[in-house]
């Protein structure tokens, strides 16, 4: 299940309201919700007069059932996630994943730890970034970035495999 | 209205026009003297902002006489809530001066023939039309006339106010203006039974009355 609330949104190039559903939560029932998140398709819209594209930043929690982690997302405040997260805990007990999400305020980090869970690279949004000087390494770290979905290892952390002279990829 | 605009611009730190001499009481909100139309220094641009929202405020709730009072009840609301809730130390958010923005600009014609005319957005400009009937209008005309140009440069100024193209929603369960929540399930992947047992039991019925005719 995601939890969709539809609001009237003013544009704030064109300022007129239009009605938008924006996801306060959404979980891997949906095809590709990860790939989804990553090329900003969730909770970004379309001005329909003036054809803006801008982002509703709203709480969003990331559920993947499968894997069993969740991220939570909010520009501003985590109270009401750990309100609800009390409630959880009671159900289900202090372990349950879902009342552990990892939280960000920040989009491109929670971007990029759903990447890192998913083993996928997150696209990178040129407007949020700072503007890096010729010759950056920026183009090098994507170009050498890689990671496995066996031992959730990167190519920052490495070969998570408990022996990585026995990883299944490599041999 | 002109005595709401210079007691504002006091409390804010009212300047005098280095040309005329005269009390700007538009608190440089046009870049112009509202007496010799000369330039004046603009002030701080988080004070005028504030000075043109409550310019706004008290204009749409004592003078205006073309919105109903039920039509007017949900913008006023927004408008004093967001005069009382915020000053310097604590400024108004991205997403509540894109909601003033929006109300400003979808007000279609504010004002009436008391104070002497009516503030029209035409193309998102705000344009006075001068009220024809001058009986009906009530104090000096043109104090009138400084009211009315004042709210429109307030207008102004509150439209080409800067703001990040984002939309911030604070809470998760919000009422912006209209909240449906609903959870979706998943679409069901295949699946036909519905369709098979609808088609069966029609099949079923019309061989009984089939049988029966």
């Amino acid at each position: 299940m995601s939890r969709i609330v539809t609001y009237f949104i003013p544009c704030p190039v064109c300022k007129m309201p239009s009605e938008q559903r924006i996801y306060h939560s959404i979980n891997t029932s949906i095809d590709n919700a990860a790939q989804l998140i990553l090329d900003d398709k969730i909770n970004f819209v379309d001005c329909k007069l003036c054809n803006n594209k801008f982002q509703v930043k709203a709480g969003l929690l990331f559920n993947n059932m499968v894997k069993t982690y969740a991220v939570y997302y909010h520009p501003t405040t985590f109270a009401l996630h750990e309100k609800e997260t009390v409630g959880i805990k009671k159900m289900f007990g202090d372990n349950f994943y879902l009342a552990n999400a990892t939280k960000f305020h920040d989009w491109s980090d929670f971007k990029a730890e759903i990447a890192r869970k998913e083993g996928k690279v997150a696209s990178v949004n040129l407007r949020d970034t700072p503007k890096k000087a010729p010759g950056s390494t920026m183009k090098s770290f994507l170009d050498n970035y890689w990671s496995c979905d066996i031992c959730d290892g990167n190519s920052e952390t490495g070969c998570l495999y408990f022996d990585p002279s026995e990883c299944p990829r490599t041999n | 209205m002109v005595n709401f605009f210079r007691k504002r611009a006091t409390e804010k730190g009212i300047q005098t026009c280095p040309h005329c001499g005269e009390e700007d009481i538009l608190f440089g909100l046009g870049g112009k003297c509202l007496e010799c139309g000369q330039p004046i220094p603009r002030n701080d641009k988080y004070l005028s902002l504030e000075f043109a929202i409550e310019s706004f405020t008290e204009f749409f709730v004592k003078y205006d006489k073309i919105f109903s009072p039920a039509q007017k009840a949900n913008p006023i609301k927004f408008l004093l809530q967001l005069c009382k809730d915020y000053s310097l130390l604590d400024p108004i958010p991205n997403s509540k001066i894109i909601q003033l923005q929006s109300i400003v600009k979808n007000v279609g014609r504010i004002g009436g023939e008391e104070i002497g005319g009516v503030i029209v957005m035409t193309n998102g400009n705000p344009t006075l039309q001068v009220a024809k009937n001058f009986n009906g209008m009530h104090g000096d005309p043109i104090d009138n006339m400084k009211s009315l140009g004042g709210v429109i440069v307030a207008m102004q100024y509150i439209l080409s106010y800067p703001v990040k193209n984002e939309f911030v929603i604070d809470t998760d369960f919000p009422a912006v203006a209209k909240g449906k929540t609903r959870s979706e399930p998943t679409p069901a992947k295949g699946g036909c039974l519905k369709r098979t047992a609808t088609f069966f039991l029609v099949l079923l019925l019309l061989s009984i009355i089939i049988y029966f005719v």
